[in-house]
């Protein structure tokens, strides 16, 4: 569904990104960590098509992501670490928004039922985003994805800034889309959210994924433990 | 989409204050227009009561005179059956500018050229009799009229409402979002673009129309298609360059310095730099200097009458039978005065071509190079519109020009052949055609 081969990107003589290979399949949530530098935005951006990688490639559901980065927009749904909304719309119309330009047409009910699913309150779907909290802005982003149909979603750190209890609110969000069956590529700091939710981890360290396996492979403590040790190396 | 992007742009409040700001703006202008406008009708009706008050006076002492209860005045300049006297001194017909339907859109050149003239045998006095003071505010600022708010506000709000579309997004963190979108964000940014474009099109022309119709000016014609197809494709422009700028992927603090640039260079420095080419390839005399020289010119002439009456006789030697023949000292003096008036016209004529000439390359240089600047098209479009460009005013100093020797012709016929005046004769005086 998701896959980097080889993967790297130089900027000017420095190495981003060395190497990288991963592949995330349907259902699956791979939390990339790593301290700040190490390469995981760089990652999400090679997925993005924001950025041309230097050697390797990405593909998302089978698309060259460099040769087709129109077609595989289609399938994928991004939350940035601090998700911008238009201010003066709604949630309700930002969301209308943005899956128009996705070339989605939903009814009303529909958007409404999509913003519920995403978690954001009833009262809050006619409000301005101007009065939106961080939490109910990554709620409409989530709201996004679902009425995209997004097939991957790809998280830059994005409960950085989340108070906990709408960083769980979004954990379970993840889950219910895991079980939907969308891959999910999530760059984060946040060891425990990782454990808690990824069925694969990476830590990355100077651009390269220096460490890869299955979640339930390892405990929180040792998660935490390899982690510190490999950053710290 | 639409209704999302125009309730984007509606809840914005800096749009609301523009929309505001350009409806103050068109009003104001549209009444500034209207005000000179009405102006310029009630010196027109003045004028030409006079001369109605003039001609219908001495027509009903003709009647009188004809049914014999009453004898032709003793003095001359009085008399309503002598065709010079009607023709001349305090007789003439005024030829006048009526405004254009539209004229209220642009003062052009309606400052600087009169607006109706005096024409009798003597020739036509346009200078004379348009000594009207003028606010020196306004010659200073050149009149706030729509001219003025479309050819150089209408851009820099165009700039207020598109500098920022691209740069906003990544300002406000909209960008990342967008880009994850499956768009091309060249064909977004153009939708976008012209979709603002669409708004403040349909904005302006509603404005407009309103603005007009509140001043009651009669704009149910042509020229206002001409003048709103004008503006969308002077609104088009600045659009377009926006939608350039924005293409550039600056920072909107760059984008504005960049477009207010491009302003300064269309509205400002190349019009200033056209005049200054054109004044400095064909430097035009100052009006002292024109008059100065007029009035040296007359003098001159003054001097060579008598040569020019002895050669006028020598090569028309009837014509001196007739001086001789004459009866009275009226007669005797525009015996003469009729020879001189019309070497007199050759002689200014060509005087005044020179000047003319002059004139005209330099308007025509100045044309060639205004294909640099729309704001300089735009701004002569309206002035056509409005018909106060300096072409219409040249061609109705022109047909004055002609029509003075319609006028002479008429009157002179008449005395040539000691013809009195009849009621009838007051009905046949040549009148304006057109305008």
């Amino acid at each position: 569904m998701l896959e980097a081969t080889n993967l790297s990107k130089e900027y000017n003589n420095f190495s981003a990104l060395n190497n990288l290979n991963i592949k995330v399949e349907a259902g699956d949530i791979y939390c990339l960590l790593g301290a700040n530098g190490a390469g995981k935005s760089t990652t999400i951006n090679l997925f993005l098509g924001f950025i041309e990688a230097t050697k390797g490639s990405v593909s998302i559901n089978g698309l060259d992501v460099s040769k087709k980065n129109m077609e595989t927009k289609k399938y994928l749904s991004y939350i940035p670490e601090n998700l911008m909304l238009y201010p003066t719309l709604t949630g309700l119309e930002n969301l209308e928004y943005f899956v128009g330009l996705a070339k989605k047409k939903y009814n009303k009910t529909a958007l409404i039922n999509f913003l519920a699913e995403a978690g954001l309150q009833t009262d809050a779907h006619s409000k301005r985003v101007s009065a939106y909290s961080k939490g109910m802005r990554q709620k409409v982003g989530i709201a996004i994805a679902l009425a995209k149909d997004a097939k991957v979603l790809l998280l830059d750190e994005p409960t950085s800034g989340l108070d906990p209890r709408a960083s769980n609110e979004f954990s379970t969000l993840l889950l219910t889309l895991k079980d939907k069956g969308v891959a999910t590529l999530m760059a984060t700091h946040d060891i425990f959210r990782a454990k808690q939710i990824a069925t694969h981890i990476g830590i990355m360290k100077e651009g390269c994924l220096v460490e890869s396996f299955k979640s339930e492979d390892i405990s929180l403590k040792e998660l935490e433990d390899l982690y510190l040790e490999t950053i710290d190396s | 989409m639409i209704k999302l992007e125009l309730k984007n742009i509606v809840r914005n409040p800096l749009v609301l204050i523009l929309v505001l700001f350009l409806f103050v703006f068109i009003l104001f202008a549209s009444y500034s227009g209207k005000s000179r406008v009405d102006k310029q009708l009630e010196g027109i009706e003045l004028v030409k009561t006079k001369e109605n008050t003039f001609y219908t006076n001495h027509k009903n002492n003709l009647k009188f005179i004809e049914n014999g209860t009453k004898e032709a005045p003793k003095r001359v300049f009085e008399d309503p059956t002598n065709p010079v006297a009607m023709g001349n001194y305090y007789g003439g017909t005024y030829l006048t500018v009526t405004p254009a339907p539209l004229s209220v859109i642009s003062n052009g050149q309606s400052d600087i050229f009169p607006y109706y003239s005096k024409v009798n045998i003597g020739g036509t006095n346009a200078e004379k009799d348009n000594d009207n003071f003028e606010n020196p505010m306004n010659i200073a600022t050149g009149g706030f009229d729509l001219a003025f708010v479309f050819v150089f506000i209408l851009p820099l709000l165009i700039i207020a409402f598109s500098y920022n579309i691209l740069s906003s997004e990544r300002e406000q963190g909209t960008l990342r979002l967008l880009l994850s979108m499956p768009i091309n964000i060249k064909t977004w940014l153009l939708k976008k673009i012209m979709f603002r474009y669409f708004f403040l099109v349909l904005l302006i022309s509603a404005l407009l129309t309103l603005s007009l119709s509140i001043i009651g000016a009669n704009f149910l014609n042509t020229s206002y298609l001409i003048l709103l197809s004008s503006i969308v494709l002077y609104t088009l422009f600045w659009f377009g360059l926006a939608f350039l700028i924005n293409l550039l992927n600056k920072s909107s603090s760059q984008n504005i310095i960049l477009l207010l640039g491009t302003w300064l260079l269309f509205v400002l420095i190349i019009p200033s730099f056209v005049n200054i080419l054109a004044s400095s390839m064909y430097p035009s005399p100052s009006r002292v200097e024109y008059i100065t020289s007029k009035r040296a010119i007359e003098k001159e002439f003054e001097k060579k009458e008598e040569a020019i009456l002895q050669k006028f006789y020598e090569d028309n030697p009837s014509e001196k039978d007739k001086e001789n023949d004459a009866t009275d000292r009226f007669r005797t003096y525009w015996n003469k005065n009729f020879i001189l008036l019309n070497e007199k016209n050759k002689f200014m004529d060509a005087f005044e071509s020179k000047y003319e000439n002059q004139s005209m390359n330099q308007r025509e240089f100045a044309n060639k190079l205004s294909w640099f600047s729309p704001a300089i098209i735009f701004q002569n479009t309206m002035n056509e519109i409005a018909e106060t460009d300096t072409q219409h005013y040249l061609s109705f100093q022109n047909s004055t020009k002609t029509f003075q020797k319609e006028w002479t012709a008429y009157f002179y016929n008449k005395y040539k052949n000691h013809q009195k005046l009849t009621v009838e004769d007051f009905n046949n005086f040549p009148k304006q055609k057109n305008n």
